[in-house]
């Protein structure tokens, strides 16, 4: 095989390249400047430069001494530790089948499958309706334009005493807007914590309820960051609280 | 376009990040006697022998350097058949991902001819950044040698003389 490698003298040598060649011992360290613990966010934040990138670590000065400590020589035994992990096979967990989103009204967190979501909005203003002050629908909403039934969930699931309007505003708390049988609905949460993806293995049955007065709109429990979360039957809620509109 | 930059000696070369299937640590490496110069060895790259080219050793006459920025680039190359097997290329500094378009490499405007792999060139403010088609990296001599499919095949090609170089 002939060797073509790259022509050195062909292609100009980029500026400062010297420096770091050949590859550093680990010795040769003590010669970074750490500016960024003097003039830098961990010093006395009075370098110019901050102007321009906010923070050290978007600051191409930073990147270069962190490319610098990679060029250490390898540790003892490092090889021979990575070549063991990498002749392992790869456990990759198998995608999670079904999706659901992960909210929390007061103290209890919940899942609703994330197909019949449709916003997750700020909370807004709940504009009251005359005659309806008590029940499950708070008022409406105006999302987009657009005026949405608001509903309480948890005043439903028996959550909530107090009216959540008169609550004060946490700055995870949601208006969330869901589409069930073609019909918009919304429900204000405390938090919305994201869409979770998990296996169908992964739902236990939900424990029975104390509660048998009140229909069991938990169908399932899914352990999530060491919590339950229920994951709530939906055709049963969203009829439940279509009767109630009524 | 996303590109995995790397250096061979003080120059900077890109290969295609989507031709990219993992960056590894430098692992160790079962050496192949009578291996054509710039094969490393052979690894196990979760429970398959992989073999592994030194880009350095293939380009420039030395091998790659053991620095923890010395890394083991996991590419899908196509034997001559067009089927894709993981090769492992040994590339020193391979520690930034950049993004260009394609259209900002230009044509270097001379051609070795001894080095199918270097594609055109791009420059910016640090100098010259040229792109290494990983698929054309390996004379096809050593390519059937690394990933022929019959034996005979192999053994055939392993009786070749070593290269000058």
């Amino acid at each position: 095989m002939e060797a073509h490698g790259p022509n050195s003298n062909a292609l100009p040598t980029r500026a400062g390249a010297e420096s770091l060649a050949p590859p550093a011992s680990a010795g040769d360290f003590a010669e970074i400047a750490d500016c960024w613990s003097q003039i830098g966010v961990n010093g006395d934040g009075t370098c110019p430069e901050l102007e321009k990138f906010f923070h050290c670590r978007n600051c191409p000065v930073y990147s270069a001494a962190a490319m610098r400590l990679l060029d250490r020589q390898t540790p003892a035994e490092y090889r021979r530790e990575w070549t063991e992990h990498f002749a392992l096979e790869k456990k990759r967990p198998a995608p999670g089948k079904q999706s659901a989103v992960i909210f929390r009204i007061g103290p209890e967190w919940f899942a609703l499958p994330t197909g019949i979501f449709r916003e997750i909005a700020e909370r807004r203003t709940i504009h009251s309706l005359p005659h309806r002050q008590q029940g499950i629908v708070l008022g409406l909403v105006n999302v987009r334009g657009e005026l949405l039934i608001c509903v309480s969930l948890g005043r439903l699931l028996g959550l909530e005493r107090e009216h959540p309007r008169h609550k004060p505003r946490a700055m995870y708390e949601r208006l969330v807007v869901t589409e069930w049988q073609g019909k918009l609905l919304s429900f204000p949460v405390s938090e919305v914590s994201g869409i979770h993806r998990y296996q169908a293995e992964e739902l236990k049955d939900a424990p029975p309820t104390m509660d048998l007065t009140s229909p069991n709109f938990t169908r399932s429990v899914l352990t999530w960051q060491n919590r339950l979360v229920n994951c709530l039957d939906q055709e049963l809620l969203f009829a439940t609280l279509n009767r109630n509109l009524a | 376009m996303m590109f995995l930059l790397f250096h061979l000696g003080q120059d900077r070369y890109v290969i295609e990040a989507s031709r990219v299937i993992e960056v590894l640590p430098l692992v160790e490496l079962k050496r192949i006697p009578q291996a054509p110069r710039g094969v490393a060895g052979l690894f196990n790259y979760r429970g398959q022998p992989v073999p592994a080219v030194d880009l350095s050793e293939l380009t420039m006459n030395r091998a790659a350097s053991e620095c923890l920025s010395t890394r083991l680039i996991v590419v899908a190359y196509p034997d001559e058949n067009g089927r894709q097997h993981p090769l492992g290329l040994i590339a020193e500094r391979a520690t930034e991902i950049i993004r260009r378009e394609s259209a900002q490499f230009v044509e270097p405007g001379l051609n070795l001819g001894g080095a199918p792999y270097l594609g055109p060139v791009l420059m910016d403010g640090q100098g010259v950044i040229q792109w290494v088609h990983e698929g054309r990296l390996l004379p096809d001599r050593v390519r059937d040698l690394l990933f022929s499919e019959n034996l005979e095949g192999a053994q055939s090609a392993a009786a070749l003389p070593e290269p000058k170089s």
